[in-house]
């Protein structure tokens, strides 16, 4: 286990350097710069540019400043913003808390649904209570976000103006962005959820247990739910770290000052500090989310820690 | 969406021989009414893209001021939008933005991801070693980002925006026809090419990659809707399709001002779109029941 | 009834009663004459501060905000009839001392936020410091050669050469006066400490994407602000802001979307609709569509008032000249009509290649509906024949391309916040010095005209000059004239003193409840 374990810190390490130099290399790579935003139409003239580049330490050449950088970044100092100096380290960690709300929510709100939906669905297989669930659980992750996102602030903030459609305060300010995500969610739990109990429900040792005499109890719950629910977490824990990634265009949507918007709203203004130091911290955070499902699935299944050896799978 | 390797297994060399037996497919596909529905929204979007220019009752980008958000009429089925064009042309002919997503993902992520996929899986060793990172590099960044840094540097137009949808989706076949390729490397058949001197690129795209067609062709219908939406998400975020171009997501760009006095240039496109989003999953769930009877329970 | 009153009992509460209905009623009117003081206005501008180095601002929303934290020389106001005067603010007196010198005397007692003096010293430092780390500073204090401290209270400004609109230049938030102590703190390290004014409110806090506030200074030296905090919420979609201003989440809205007013309006909302300084155009590039005939042809297919009246909702008026009407050295040209006949003939006459695709760039979210009028224009001139490829870029990326000229037709707007000719007109179409004519136009007349006219001191002639380089510019066609935008801005009910100037600055610092 703990090899496993050191192997797949090992295989962290160059991921994290690899996406390091892919975000700088991007962001450097975006046509104009944040002098250009600051201007405007105002474009300055060459001397006062000259003076900004060497301020930002944008005149180098793009090799010298990826490796001073990387020292900084190992060093502890991720930058600041360039439009407000605000280390961004701090603004990141800011906007995560925010993002981390939104994820709770969103994920206990599809996890309660899609679980119930699916469950239901599995135990009425056929029948037409499972054709319409298993129909609304495919409209819930055929829905494109953003029309959602707007349908629902039409009808709860346009119409009849009971929740805020934007920014970040109270309780009222979660519900519609979570329940956006959610929607698309549990469609995807819930048809796991009843693909993963049917799968269980008709393996042998199922019917086994119950040939041997054990209680209907003991047969759901040692059997088929323990393992039924093996795939579902992992999906839930994988889908917590990418949405701990920030829901970007949910986030957009709703003006909600979260991880994702802040990253989207550094690309549209150049801000380079905080646009590689907001997708390192994203990336960062989701290796570490799927480590550590892996790590559980991985305990629970031995024959994944000799199967996996030495790849991902 | 993902699936996992358990679920997609090996059972899709069946589909190949079932393909071939186009009235059994038909049959199959159109069996429940849900399924129905959804192959006749997929030939719609096939039927109206190729006819779009006779069908519309009006064009897609001339402007007409006088006209601006209109709600639906009898003149104007699904009303207006913001520069006074009829949204139902502009949505029948976003038909065609449809397709060439779907395809222009599929030319650049399949060969892409397919290709690295077999080799990786079926060499091993360094290469190995370095496409998993590779992957691992890309998988890691949520693909909002990846395909908007790349549009952003780029430059905003639908061929980019769509070459970055493909290069972000890569990683998903690559990853797929690797493990395929692992479990299948083992095989009989395998070992019995091998000792009638078959190299090793003969081995994997004579021997192997046929038996890969199935789970390739259903990841391959998810990814497209997926792409659908992620070329739509990217319009809506102002990186994207070019005016006049009526891609759908982009059409809902141009409208979000206007959510309180003109809901309908917001929802219709909207509508449209998730419409084809739930034909093209469902399509792509009744493929993967076909593969084998067994999975039809799921 | 008269014997029912005399007895105590009924005659003493009466007139306890008498009393109290009295003492209500002085209560109420009392608080009708003086106007109630406000404890927090909440407004949202569409965006966020940019910099928190107000020198380093070149946008309206930061300068707004800090507008209210620091001080100019000189205040512009705008009386009944909507035209600017210039008074003097930190300045007790000035005089010219010849062409090229001015002697300004500063007001004695004025104190920054954190004590010190406000005197000649932090003039001198602020008109340094500014141009070395602001384009804006740069531009409206570029004719100014040297600053000599006379004495604590006195200042000389030497000119490169003689400057007519230098006061208006003063009144410019970007030439407001900072404290010498921040003199050479870059603005890459430029912290919410180093934020000290000397005006009528102190920067408390700034939380980017969520707020800023502001405190009243208690110890302003001019007329104490009557209200206690000023919170500025930036909410970037426009929907979102209205909703907010309905749902009294703020108390002022700007930037209201024109499809939006009458809602507020049935709602009872107080509506400001004026004409802005701000001239919406779009650039010709000179070079690639040399024939003028070919630009006038551009100009007479595109329908101007169709534009204003269905995309703007008429919140906004058609350009008669390059600049607004508000301004100093406006002059009434003409539009070109509405066309499309004209304009075929045109470009037939120029023998205009029907197959050559013309490439219109244009922002997005940067202006007003600036993608629909984009999108309008392209469909007006695809109507002539034209072939026109749109291409919207998002603000970072259509900067590099507008100003290395690498359109054929942009979409540009340009306040002139000084109100003075000379800042609309001479980086726009000089040919040589023009900062922004990314369109490269070149007339040696208008160049000359433009010239002249800096340094005329006589406003008579200053007017004739500008009139004649207009007509030569409205002939010329280097743009495709459009329009000059309104402001729009919505406050609740009941909210009255709140100044909202053409030049996009609001006015919050005496703010009443009615």
């Amino acid at each position: 286990m703990r090899g496993y374990l050191a192997k797949r810190l090992l295989q962290a390490a160059p991921t994290i350097l690899g996406s390091i130099l892919l975000v700088y290399g991007i962001a450097r790579a975006l046509p104009g710069d944040p002098i250009t935003v600051m201007f405007g139409e105002l474009e300055p003239p060459p001397e006062v540019r000259e003076e900004l580049e060497k301020h930002l330490g944008l005149d180098q050449p793009f090799i010298i400043q990826y490796f001073i950088y990387l020292r900084r970044i190992i060093s502890g100092d991720w930058g600041k913003s360039i439009f407000t100096a605000e280390p961004v380290l701090e603004f990141t960690l800011r906007r995560f808390q925010a993002t981390f709300e939104l994820t709770i929510l969103s994920i206990a709100i599809a996890s309660a649904v899609g679980l119930a939906v699916g469950f239901a669905s599995a135990m009425r297989r056929d029948t037409p209570t499972d054709k319409v669930l298993r129909l609304a659980s495919t409209a819930g992750f055929s829905m494109p976000v953003f029309w959602w996102g707007l349908l629902l602030i039409l009808l709860f903030s346009v119409q009849l103006g009971l929740l805020p459609p934007m920014g970040r305060g109270g309780f009222q300010h979660l519900v519609l962005p979570a329940l956006t995500l959610a929607t698309f969610i549990s469609g995807m739990i819930a048809r796991l959820t009843r693909a993963s109990m049917l799968e269980v429900l008709t393996q042998d040792h199922v019917t086994t247990a119950r040939a041997k005499g054990l209680s209907e109890t003991v047969v759901w719950t040692k059997h088929v739910l323990r393992n039924a629910l093996i795939p579902i977490a992992t999906f839930v824990g994988l889908q917590f770290g990418t949405l701990l990634g920030g829901a970007a265009i949910t986030e957009t949507v709703f003006a909600y000052p979260g991880v994702g918007k802040m990253v989207v709203d550094a690309i549209f203004t150049r801000d380079y500090p905080v646009i590689v130091g907001g997708l390192l911290f994203v990336v960062i955070v989701i290796l570490i989310t799927n480590l550590i499902v892996d790590m559980i699935y991985a305990f629970i299944d031995p024959r994944v820690r000799y199967e996996r050896a030495g790849s991902y799978a | 969406m993902r699936l996992s390797i358990q679920e997609l297994d090996t059972k899709g060399r069946v589909l190949m021989h079932r393909l071939g037996d186009t009235v059994e497919t038909l049959r199959f596909l159109t069996k429940s009414r849900i399924s129905a529905f959804a192959f006749a929204v997929v030939v719609g979007i096939l039927v109206l893209a190729t006819t779009a220019d006779l069908v519309s009752p009006y064009s897609y980008h001339v402007a007409d001021l006088a006209k601006r958000l209109m709600p639906p009429s009898l003149h104007h089925p699904l009303g207006t939008d913001q520069l006074g064009r009829d949204i139902l042309s502009r949505i029948i002919h976003g038909t065609r933005v449809l397709l060439y997503v779907m395809s222009m993902s599929l030319l650049v992520a399949l060969p892409l991801g397919t290709v690295l996929g077999l080799l990786s899986g079926f060499y091993g060793g360094v290469i190995d070693h370095v496409a998993s990172r590779i992957i691992d590099i890309l998988l890691s960044f949520p693909t909002v980002f990846l395909a908007l840094a790349i549009v952003a540097v780029m430059g905003p137009s639908l061929e980019n925006a769509t070459l970055a949808i493909g290069i972000s989706q890569a990683p998903i076949y690559m990853r797929l026809v690797r493990g395929q390729v692992l479990s299948e490397r083992e095989r009989l058949y395998v070992e019995s090419a091998r000792a009638i001197g078959a190299g090793g690129g003969r081995i994997m795209f004579r021997h192997i990659l046929p038996n890969l067609t199935g789970p390739i062709i259903v990841q391959a219908t998810f990814n497209a809707t997926a792409a659908i939406i992620s070329a739509a998400a990217l319009s809506f975020l102002g990186l994207g399709a070019q005016p006049p171009t009526p891609c759908w997501g982009a059409m809902l760009y141009e409208a979000k001002d206007y959510l309180r006095t003109a809901p309908h240039a917001i929802a219709l496109p909207g509508l449209a779109l998730f419409i084809v989003a739930y034909a093209l999953n469902t399509f792509g769930e009744a493929l993967r029941d076909y593969m084998d009877p067994r999975m039809k329970l799921l | 009834m008269a014997k029912m009153l005399r007895r105590p009992k009924v005659l003493v509460p009466l007139i306890i009663v008498a009393i109290v209905i009295v003492g209500f009623a002085a209560y109420y009117v009392t608080q009708l004459a003086v106007a109630p003081p406000l404890e927090e206005l909440v407004i949202s501008q569409k965006a966020d501060l940019t910099t928190i180095d107000m020198q380093a601002a070149t946008d309206a929303p930061t300068l707004n905000v800090f507008g209210h934290v620091y001080d100019t020389l000189f205040k512009i106001k705008f009386d009944e009839k909507g035209a600017p005067y210039f008074s003097p603010n930190l300045v007790e007196s000035y005089k010219q001392i010849n062409s090229t010198a001015w002697q300004f005397t500063l007001k004695s007692g004025v104190k920054f936020h954190d004590g010190t003096p406000l005197d000649s010293t932090a003039v001198k430092v602020s008109f340094e410091r500014g141009p070395k780390v602001g384009a804006l500073p740069r531009t409206l204090l570029g004719a100014v050669k040297a600053i000599g401290v006379v004495d604590k209270q006195t200042v000389v400004i030497g000119l490169k050469a003689p400057f007519a609109p230098l006061i208006a230049h003063l009144t410019h938030p970007s030439t407001a006066i900072v404290p010498p102590k921040i003199a050479d703190i870059a603005t890459k390290d430029f912290a919410v400490a180093h934020i000290i004014g000397s005006g009528p409110f102190k920067f408390l806090e700034f939380v980017k994407g969520e707020r800023t506030v502001l405190v009243r200074n208690e110890e302003y030296w001019g007329e104490k602000a009557t209200v206690k905090r000023i919170v500025w919420k930036p909410i970037a979609d426009d929907s979102t802001r209205v909703t907010a201003i309905e749902t009294g989440t703020v108390d002022i809205a700007t930037h209201i979307p024109s499809h939006m007013v009458k809602t507020l309006k049935d709602k009872k909302f107080t509506i400001v609709d004026i004409p802005s300084v701000r001239t919406i155009f779009m650039l010709i590039n000179t070079e690639k569509i040399t024939d003028a005939k070919v630009r006038q042809a551009f100009n007479l297919a595109v329908d101007k008032d169709a534009i204003v009246s269905k995309i703007l909702l008429g919140a906004g008026s058609v350009s008669t000249a390059p600049i607004a009407p508000a301004i100093f050295g406006y002059s009434k040209i003409s539009a070109y009509e509405y066309s499309p006949d004209k304009a075929k003939a045109l470009l037939a006459e120029a023998k205009f290649p029907a197959d050559k695709e013309i490439v219109l760039i244009t922002p997005t979210g940067r202006y007003l509906q600036d993608r629909e009028v984009a999108e309008a224009v392209a469909s007006y001139l695809r109507a002539i024949g034209l072939k026109v490829k749109t291409e919207v870029l998002e603000w970072a990326a259509y900067i590099p391309r507008a100003s290395r000229s690498e359109f054929d037709i942009a979409v540009l707007g340009w306040g002139t916040v000084t109100m003075d000719a000379d800042y609309g007109l001479h980086p726009l179409f000089h040919s040589t010095a023009g900062t922004v004519n990314w369109g490269k136009y070149k007339n040696t007349k208008v160049d000359g005209l433009l010239d002249q006219a800096k340094e005329e001191a006589d406003t008579a002639k200053r007017l004739s000059i500008y009139k004649e380089a207009q007509s030569i510019i409205m002939s010329d066609c280097p743009w495709i004239f459009l329009y000059v935008e309104n402001i729009i801005v919505a406050m609740k009910p009941g909210l009255k003193n709140v100044e909202i100037q053409p030049i996009e600055r609001w006015v919050l610092t005496y703010a009443a409840k009615s």
